[in-house]
C-alpha cells in the first residue's frame, strides 16, 4: 500500500521570460540616454525630452495596441478562435497601461510648451477618449461571465470602437483649429539633430518590445485563467 | 397558392417595422418610460438655467450647449427601456423564433428608439427656445433637421449596446460607459452646427459639422445593423 | 535662455517607470497565483482519481 507518488507539476512554475528581461533592460537603457546623454533642446528646456517616452509610448498605444485589438476582434468575428479573443484583451489591457502612460507624461509636457496643464489639443483629448473606450471594453468584459457571448460581445465593442476612432480625431482637430489655444512655445520641429534622433528611435524600439513582452505575458495570464475556469466548472 | 402567399415571411424592413410597431404599442399602453424621460428632460433644461450667471454669459451662448446634454441624457433614459422588456420571461426567443432577419430586429428597435427620442425632441426643443427666449428664425427648421440626424445616430449606436447591456449585471451603468464616447461627435456636430445657425452665422459654417454628424450616421447605422446578429445567443 | 524645467522630465520618466514596472509586477503575480491555484486543483483532482470509493 504505497502512497501515489507526488508529481511536482510543470505548471506552478512560471517559465523564466528573457523576452520581458531584455525589453526592461532596453528601456531602462533608452531611459538613461534620454535624461543623460542627450542634448537638451534649447527652446524648450530639458522637459523636452519627455518627447521620447511620451510619443513612442502614444504611437505603440494607438498604431499598434488598438490596431492589433480590432484586426484580431474582426476575425475573432470570422473564424471564432478563442484566441483571438485573448490576443484582443491582451492588446487592450496592454494598450491601456500604455495609454495612461501617454496621459500622464503629455500634461507634464504640455504645462511647459502651453503654460496649461490641459489645453484640449486634438492628440491628447483623442487620447483619452481612447482611454475610456478601453476601460469600458474592459468593464464589458468583467461583466459578462459566458465566456463566448464575452468574446462577441469584446469583439462588436472593438470594431465600433475602431471605426470611432477616425471621428473623435477629426471632430476634436475642428473644435481646435476653430478655437485657438494659447502656445508660449513650439513644440520640436521635425528635423532634429542626429543625437537626438537615435534617442528617439531607439525609445520606440525599446518600448515595441516591452508592448511584445507585455503582451505576451498577459497572453499567457489569460490562457490560465481560462483553464482554472475549465477546472473550476468540472469540479462544480 | 393563397396559402404560400400569405406564408410567405415579410422582408426585412416590412418585418423591421412590425417589430416597431410591436415595441411603440407596448411602450403607449404604459406610455411611463416615456412620460419619465419627458420630465426629466423638461426639469433638466430648467435646471440649468440656474446652474449659471445669467449676466455674464447670455442664453443664446449657453442653449445649444443646454439642448444638447439634455438631449443625450434623455436618449439614454430611452434606450435603458429598450431590451428590457423583452428579457421578462425571454420574450426574445418568441422574436428569434419567427422567420424575421436577425438585422429586422435591430432596426425595428431602433426606429422604435427613435420615434421614442423624436418625441422628447418634440417638446424639448421648443421649451428650450421658450425658456431661454431664443429668437425664432428660420435655423428653427435646421435645427429640427439637425436633431433628426442627431437623434438617428444616438439611436443606432444605443439600440445596439442595449441589446448588449441588459444581458449584463449592470446594465443601467454600462449603456451609458459604452455609448458616451461614440456620442460625442454626435454632440460636437450637433452643438456646434446648432450655434452657429442659432447665433444668425453663414450656413457655410455649419457645413463641416453637419457633414461629420451625416458621415458619422451613414457609417454607424450600416456598422450596428450588421453587428447586431453578432449579440445574439445562437 | 534655455528655461529650468528638468523637473518635469524626471516627475514624467519617474511616473512612466512606476506605471510600467507596477503593471509588470502585477502581472507576474497573477500568472503566480493563477498557477498555484491551477496546480492545486490538479492535484486535488489527481489524489481523487487515486483513491477508490471507500478505501
Amino acid at each position: 500500500m504505497t502512497p501515489p507518488v507526488v508529481v511536482f507539476s510543470d505548471v506552478e512554475r512560471t517559465p523564466r521570460d528573457p523576452l520581458l528581461i531584455v525589453a526592461i533592460i532596453a528601456v531602462a537603457l533608452v531611459f538613461i540616454r534620454a535624461l543623460a546623454f542627450t542634448p537638451i533642446e534649447a527652446l524648450q528646456g530639458p522637459a523636452q525630452k519627455i518627447l521620447y517616452v511620451h510619443a513612442s509610448s502614444a504611437f505603440i498605444a494607438l498604431y499598434i495596441a488598438f490596431v492589433l485589438m480590432a484586426i484580431t476582434s474582426i476575425l475573432y468575428l470570422w473564424l471564432k478562435d478563442e484566441k483571438l479573443d485573448r490576443v484582443a484583451s491582451s492588446a487592450a489591457e496592454v494598450g491601456l497601461v500604455f495609454t495612461t502612460v501617454v496621459l500622464l507624461t503629455g500634461p507634464l509636457w504640455g504645462k511647459t510648451i502651453w503654460g496649461a496643464w490641459w489645453t484640449w489639443d486634438a492628440r491628447l483629448t483623442s487620447t483619452l477618449f481612447l482611454w475610456f473606450i478601453i476601460v469600458g471594453y474592459g468593464l464589458l468584459r468583467g461583466a459578462v461571465e459566458d465566456r463566448g457571448r464575452r468574446a462577441r460581445y469584446s469583439a462588436v465593442l472593438g470594431i465600433l470602437a475602431a471605426l470611432l476612432v477616425p471621428f473623435i480625431h477629426l471632430s476634436v482637430y475642428m473644435f481646435r483649429t476653430l478655437h485657438p489655444m494659447p502656445i508660449l512655445l513650439k513644440p520640436s520641429s521635425p528635423s532634429m539633430p542626429p543625437e537626438m534622433q537615435i534617442t528617439f528611435f531607439s525609445a520606440f524600439g525599446a518600448f515595441l518590445l516591452l508592448f511584445a513582452a507585455l503582451l505576451r505575458v498577459r497572453y499567457r495570464v489569460a490562457t490560465l485563467r481560462d483553464r482554472l475556469a475549465d477546472l473550476e466548472q468540472e469540479r462544480a | 397558392m393563397d396559402d404560400a402567399i400569405a406564408n410567405t415571411p415579410p422582408g426585412v424592413l416590412a418585418a423591421a417595422w412590425l417589430v416597431a410597431r410591436k415595441d411603440l404599442a407596448i411602450e403607449f399602453r404604459t406610455r411611463t418610460a416615456f412620460l419619465s424621460a419627458l420630465v426629466f428632460a423638461l426639469l433638466g433644461v430648467t435646471i440649468f438655467y440656474f446652474a449659471w450667471d445669467s449676466t455674464a454669459v447670455s442664453a443664446v451662448d449657453l442653449a445649444p450647449g443646454v439642448l444638447w446634454v439634455i438631449f443625450t441624457f434623455a436618449g439614454l433614459l430611452g434606450l435603458q427601456r429598450s431590451f428590457g422588456s423583452e428579457l421578462a420571461d425571454r420574450a426574445i426567443d418568441g422574436l428569434l423564433g419567427a422567420p424575421v432577419a436577425r438585422e429586422s430586429i435591430y432596426v425595428g428597435k431602433a426606429l422604435a428608439n427613435l420615434v421614442f427620442v423624436v418625441g422628447i425632441l418634440v417638446v424639448t426643443l421648443p421649451a428650450v427656445v421658450l425658456f431661454y427666449n431664443l429668437p425664432i428664425s428660420s435655423a428653427l427648421l435646421a435645427l429640427a433637421g439637425i436633431a433628426l440626424l442627431a437623434a438617428i445616430g444616438l439611436v443606432a449606436v444605443g439600440t445596439l449596446f442595449s441589446a448588449m447591456a441588459v444581458n449584463t449585471r449592470m446594465a443601467e451603468l454600462l449603456l451609458p460607459m459604452l455609448s458616451l464616447p461614440f456620442f460625442v461627435p454626435i454632440v460636437m456636430g450637433a452643438a456646434q452646427s446648432s450655434a452657429r445657425l442659432m447665433a444668425g452665422r453663414p450656413v457655410a459654417e455649419a457645413l463641416p459639422w453637419l457633414r461629420i454628424l451625416v458621415a458619422f450616421d451613414i457609417v454607424f447605422v450600416t456598422a450596428c445593423t450588421l453587428a447586431f446578429p453578432f449579440t445574439l445567443d445562437e | 535662455m534655455t528655461p529650468d524645467n528638468g523637473g518635469y522630465a524626471t516627475a514624467a520618466y519617474f511616473i512612466a517607470s512606476v506605471v510600467y514596472l507596477g503593471y509588470i509586477v502585477s502581472l507576474r503575480v497573477r500568472e503566480r497565483n493563477l498557477r498555484r491555484r491551477i496546480a492545486q486543483l490538479s492535484s486535488q483532482a489527481r489524489a481523487e482519481s487515486h483513491t477508490p470509493a471507500g478505501a
